[in-house]
């Protein structure tokens, strides 16, 4: 027996016993048909930018924070890191510090949706701790002592009528590196952009937990988080890995080349935008700078930016000019 | 004589049609087209997922889950149309990756709540040991890309490189190759998880 019979022969252990053969195909397909019988909550009924800023309390938003770092990787991991293993193994550390919003097509925005849909990784990620849906609170004062580091200012809207506390994650992604170019392949970007000693590649995320409070006056929502970092391998250029996200986004190639050649991937978080569905432009806020999304839909605005070493966003029914006011406390 | 390649769904309008034909259909709405495409591909995915989790009723569950995706987000990109199983199998291949993983990492969080084996009341040993190999089996096979795991498993049960290449998205004469490096990441895979649990085995042993 050759060595690949002998591999295919331990793989029989797995093989279902008798007890262990499914229900018949037609009671399997009426249970089926009974599940999706049942009334589903249509997430595209959430203002897109409302979702955008509960996505901020939740694992998505490790991910992000990977994937605008690592472009590629980015989107696709979540990552990282213990501190032990940040002083001593990795060189490279990424931390949010700007924002770069770019438009992305429907189809893009599909891409990144479908991946999340499909299971798609780009490696496997192991978390040393998961991040935890947010988890109502009773005060303010109860919120910033489950995440102290998390609150930079309140602005005057009266009594929340929600707080909850919640996120907070760290693992690593060791990059698998034929997956995430079948990935760029699946959307249609060429998958060689990404170097080859990608592939075993350990990248690390590790975010803190973060605060989310809720106003009934002009329907706003506000979410504030110490920085996500991201620490990966010193040797990596993250230009290259930039371009293939940009392009994975939907961008053309030489804009994605001249993009990624200008951007800071040390500091810079990427924010997909759907075409058609919300405008954004750069603002002040607290002298940094940030980015006001407007919804075309007349559904609000959100102004994302960064203070103290700290994320903030802030969503609300409020024109630009009144929101930046408030962001600016 | 006409050979008539039989696929399980035993009667009904949509048997001869392609899945690629009974996609289109499915963007349309039409329910039959889906389930005919269900008791096409049932079976066979069951069996995937069931060697990856090595559970009845989570093997059940994760094969709905890709239905039910199927049902309410059909692949819609031009090349996918044409090849409807490669879609379903990533789809399964790549969830019941993430609750085997998912799996392992909450049972090394509350690996200290298992209480030890007593020697000698560990029931019919012959059992336990199989299942102790299946285990680290599906361990090694973890620690493989989905898309050389799935290879693997679709080649175990018997599949045609032809078939490998369609399911798999790969150039039918490169199948072999990738098989080949497949079976040698598992290899490599089984030999040092292997070495690792008798490592552990030792240590307790030596502790007591």
């Amino acid at each position: 027996m050759n060595e690949f019979d002998d591999v295919i022969a331990k793989l029989a252990i797995l093989e279902p016993t008798e007890a262990d053969q499914p229900q018949p195909a037609e009671a399997a397909f009426a249970n089926l048909q009974q599940r999706l019988d049942q009334p589903v909550v249509e997430p595209q009924q959430i203002p897109w930018l409302r979702r955008f800023t509960l996505m901020t309390t939740q694992q998505k938003w490790v991910r992000a924070a990977v994937g605008s770092m690592l472009g590629l990787l980015i989107a696709f991991f979540g990552l990282t890191s213990s501190g032990q293993a940040l002083a001593s193994e990795f060189l490279g550390l990424f931390r949010v510090q700007k924002f770069a919003p770019i438009s992305i097509s429907p189809e893009a925005m599909a891409n990144l949706e479908n991946m999340d849909f499909e299971g798609l990784m780009p490696g496997e990620m192991v978390w040393d701790e998961e991040a935890v849906e947010p988890q109502p609170v009773a005060s303010i004062d109860e919120a910033i002592s489950l995440a102290p580091d998390a609150l930079v200012f309140v602005p005057d809207l009266g009594e929340p009528t929600e707080i909850a506390v919640g996120g907070g994650g760290s693992g690593t992604l060791t990059v698998d590196l034929a997956a995430a170019r079948a990935i760029l392949n699946i959307a249609g970007v060429d998958g060689t952009l990404l170097p080859d000693d990608l592939d075993g590649a350990d990248i690390s995320v590790a975010t803190e937990a973060g605060i989310f409070i809720q106003w009934d006056e002009g329907n706003t929502t506000m979410v504030q988080m110490p920085s996500p970092s991201v620490s990966y391998p010193g040797n990596f250029d993250p230009q290259p890995i930039g371009q293939a996200l940009l392009q994975f986004l939907g961008m053309s190639e030489s804009e994605a080349v001249r993009l990624s050649n200008s951007i800071d991937w040390t500091s810079t978080l990427i924010l997909p935008v759907p075409t058609g569905v919300a405008s954004f432009q750069e603002v002040l806020i607290w002298g940094n700078p940030g980015i006001l999304m407007t919804a075309n839909d007349g559904s609000g605005s959100s102004v994302i930016f960064e203070t103290r070493g700290n994320v903030i966003m802030l969503q609300g029914d409020w024109s630009a000019d009144e929101l930046i006011a408030l962001a600016n406390g | 004589m006409t050979i008539t390649i039989q696929n399980q769904l035993s009667n009904g309008p949509a048997e001869d049609e392609s899945d690629g034909q009974l996609l289109s259909r499915l963007h349309q709405g039409d329910n039959v087209s889906f389930e005919a495409l269900f008791h096409r591909h049932y079976k066979r995915l069951y069996g995937l997922v069931f060697r990856l989790v090595g559970n009845r009723a989570e093997a059940e569950d994760i094969v709905q889950e890709v239905f039910i995706r199927l049902h309410q987000r059909p692949p819609n990109d031009a090349r996918e149309e044409h090849n409807v199983s490669a879609w379903l199998y990533r789809v399964a291949t790549n969830t019941a990756y993430n609750a085997v993983r998912s799996r392992n990492r909450l049972w090394q969080r509350n690996q200290h709540l298992v209480p030890e084996k007593i020697d000698g009341l560990a029931g019919p040993e012959k059992a336990a040991e199989q299942e102790e190999e299946a285990q680290l089996v599906r361990a090694a096979l973890a620690k493989l890309s989905p898309m050389h795991g799935q290879l693997l498993l679709l080649r175990q049960l018997g599949l045609s490189y032809a078939e490998l290449a369609e399911i798999c998205d790969v150039n039918q004469n490169s199948v072999g190759k990738t098989l080949s490096r497949a079976a040698e990441a598992f290899r490599e895979a089984y030999l040092r998880l292997n070495t690792e649990a008798n490592t552990e085995v030792t240590i307790e042993d030596n502790a007591r």
